[in-house]
């Protein structure tokens, strides 16, 4: 049992008995909600991985395009897999779909929490080698706007810092850094966002009408309102595509270093980052392609949004090493 | 039906959608016969819900068109509503749990609407036989965001209920420890003198509180049309709701084959 799950019990309930007098659950805390956000978004993932499109030899074929631009030994296992897939289409895509399907019921079934997020881990970081191709990062063409650094190293991103358990030592000042302390936490946070302001400063995005191009290839396919949305973004950007990327890698970069600020910058960083993640999932990414018929995943725009609520400042700090924080210790434990 | 992709996959949800919408009749009918407490409400319209589900993955299956099932759930979709203002009404804290307990199933009948409307629409191609098309660009008439709406509802009531699945007391939990069974759904026991325990009932998980509130009203409404007094045995057997847990995987796997469906028709 996790341990995310056994606050707020009687002791008259315990091991067998409470289990089976459903006593092992208890009111979420803020890290389960965000557990259970991920859980969503993987049964998302999971079942767009069943429409029509994935059971044919067009989605193998996808993935072999992610090889081109690849160092040969990151393309070659790219390749290699997807060749499997396009000549076995169903058989291969009804197991990816099944094995996502089963990561996100085992992170929202408390007693297979942990196993999930462990598997999630592997299973995201191999996606990321041989169905994304490591989101673009290694061939010059990622863009914060269209994705990088691919959708499903942030599963694998959160499923870390959503762990279940707590550091011992010093307090967590938000809910990313109970799992693997401060330091470690705003290092990750670090990383990702300026490696996104250093991906949007490349050559290839600040073009004058790379972002344009971008945003209107998008709007193809998709219904008229979100057309309608891509191509007037698109407008805004016509020709402007060296000042869109450094006022974007701005942004970025602010938010990078907004969780060293004090509390109010840093709050200020994790709303910049919701709402910049917000408008590159409906203007950059189309909602992911969902109404194509052809998204395997809402892209990156979720998760970076759910990534950025795992790093709010908590009001009352959560003491590290705390087996679980019930309401009645903490009403407002992390500020949620 | 268009669904596309391996023919096993329509098959294999309309079979268990099946198996689920029979389960729940089945349950109807123990709660009749024995007595067994359920959510009769829901059970009905889970039932329903079941066949209108195999009718639409598996049109072969489907005896009227899918714009029929659009009534029928429009009138299920009413019921519940009128259910969860009843419930409103009455006074008592239980009120917001009902509330929350019909709700989901309400945007569950309101997402079989949307489904039987939009399949039997001219552009989703429905055939005499009441096939149903799903998929395509959302440029066919219907109203893609909505499904894509409704779908994530569904994913997030999926999880939410898979994550109180720990908090659901077994039935052979209620047949040997009927108090701590009713004490982890935060409901008053004789062991705390006749007094909820304000840190369980806190705790006890939504779904629970609102399924044994849901039963007491189920076995009342029983007692009352039997008229007579049960046996001590039948009393206590009366107690004992029917397999909750099973119900709620039930529940769970409809949110997930509906969820399905719908993002077929984004």
């Amino acid at each position: 049992m996790s341990d995310i799950a056994t606050a707020g019990r009687t002791p008259a309930l315990s091991g067998n008995d409470a289990a089976a007098a459903g006593g092992n659950w208890s009111v979420p805390d803020a890290r389960r909600v965000l557990q259970l956000c991920l859980a969503v978004v993987w049964l998302l993932d999971a079942i767009l991985q069943y429409q029509s499109f994935m059971f044919t030899k067009a989605f193998g074929q996808m993935l072999a395009a992610t090889a081109a631009g690849n160092p040969g030994v990151i393309a070659r296992p790219i390749t290699w897999s997807a060749g499997i897939i396009e000549h076995h289409p169903v058989s291969t895509n009804a197991a990816f779909a099944a094995i996502q399907l089963v990561l996100a019921l085992g992170i929202a079934w408390r007693p297979t929490v942990k196993v999930a997020l462990a598997a999630s881990v592997v299973w995201a970081i191999a996606v990321w080698w041989l169905g994304e191709g490591l989101g673009e990062v290694l061939n010059s063409a990622a863009s914060p706007v269209s994705g990088a650094p691919g959708a499903v190293i942030i599963y694998a991103l959160l499923a870390v810092l959503l762990w279940p358990a707590d550091r011992g030592g010093e307090p967590a000042p938000f809910v990313a850094a109970r799992a693997v302390g401060a330091r470690a936490a705003r290092a990750l946070w670090v990383v990702l966002w300026v490696s996104l302001a250093y991906f949007s400063l490349m050559a290839a995005n600040r073009a004058p009408q790379a972002l344009h191009d971008m945003i209107s290839g998008m709007a193809s396919g998709e219904p008229g309102w979100l057309a309608s949305l891509g191509n007037g973004a698109a407008s805004l950007v016509a020709h402007q595509g060296l000042a869109a990327s450094v006022v974007l890698a701005v942004v970025l970069a602010f938010i990078g270093v907004a969780v060293f600020l004090p509390v109010p910058a840093a709050r200020a960083g994790v709303v910049a980052a919701v709402i910049l993640a917000a408008l590159i999932w409906v203007f950059g990414e189309a909602l992911g392609a969902i109404f194509t018929g052809s998204g395997t995943d809402p892209n990156s725009g979720p998760l970076l949004a759910l990534l950025a609520l795992a790093y709010w400042p908590s009001r009352a700090a959560v003491p590290a090493g705390s087996v679980a924080v019930t309401p009645a210790q903490h009403p407002q434990p992390e500020g949620h | 039906m268009d669904m596309g992709g391996p023919f096993w996959l329509p098959d294999l949800l309309g079979a268990l959608t099946l198996v689920i919408a029979a389960y729940c009749l089945g349950r109807l009918v123990v709660w009749r016969t024995r007595g067994r407490p359920t959510d009769v409400d829901v059970d009905v319209v889970h039932g329903a819900m079941g066949v209108g589900m195999a009718a639409m993955l598996v049109p072969s299956l489907s005896p009227v068109p899918d714009v029929t099932w659009a009534w029928v759930f429009a009138v299920a979709a009413g019921w519940l509503a009128w259910r969860i203002v009843t419930v409103y009404r009455q006074a008592g804290g239980s009120a917001r749990i009902a509330q929350a307990h019909y709700a989901p199933h309400l945007v569950m009948a309101v997402a079989m609407i949307y489904m039987g409307v939009a399949a039997s629409g001219p552009a989703a191609g429905g055939s005499a036989g009441g096939g149903m098309a799903m998929g395509g660009s959302g440029a066919d008439g219907h109203f893609p965001l909505g499904a894509l709406v409704l779908a994530l509802f569904m994913f997030g009531y999926a999880v939410w209920l898979t994550d109180q699945l720990t908090g659901i007391a077994t039935v052979r939990t209620w047949r040997t420890a009927p108090q701590l069974a009713l004490a982890s759904a935060g409901v008053p026991t004789a062991a705390a003198g006749g007094r909820p325990e304000p840190a369980l009932a806190a705790q006890a998980a939504p779904v629970v509180r609102a399924a044994v509130a849901a039963h007491a009203a189920a076995a009342g409404e029983l007692a009352t049309a039997d008229g007579g007094a049960p046996s001590p045995a039948d009393a206590a057997d009366r107690k004992v709701p029917l397999s909750p847990r099973l119900e709620a995987g039930c529940h769970i796997a409809m949110a997930v084959t509906m969820g399905y469906m719908l993002i077929l028709m984004v």
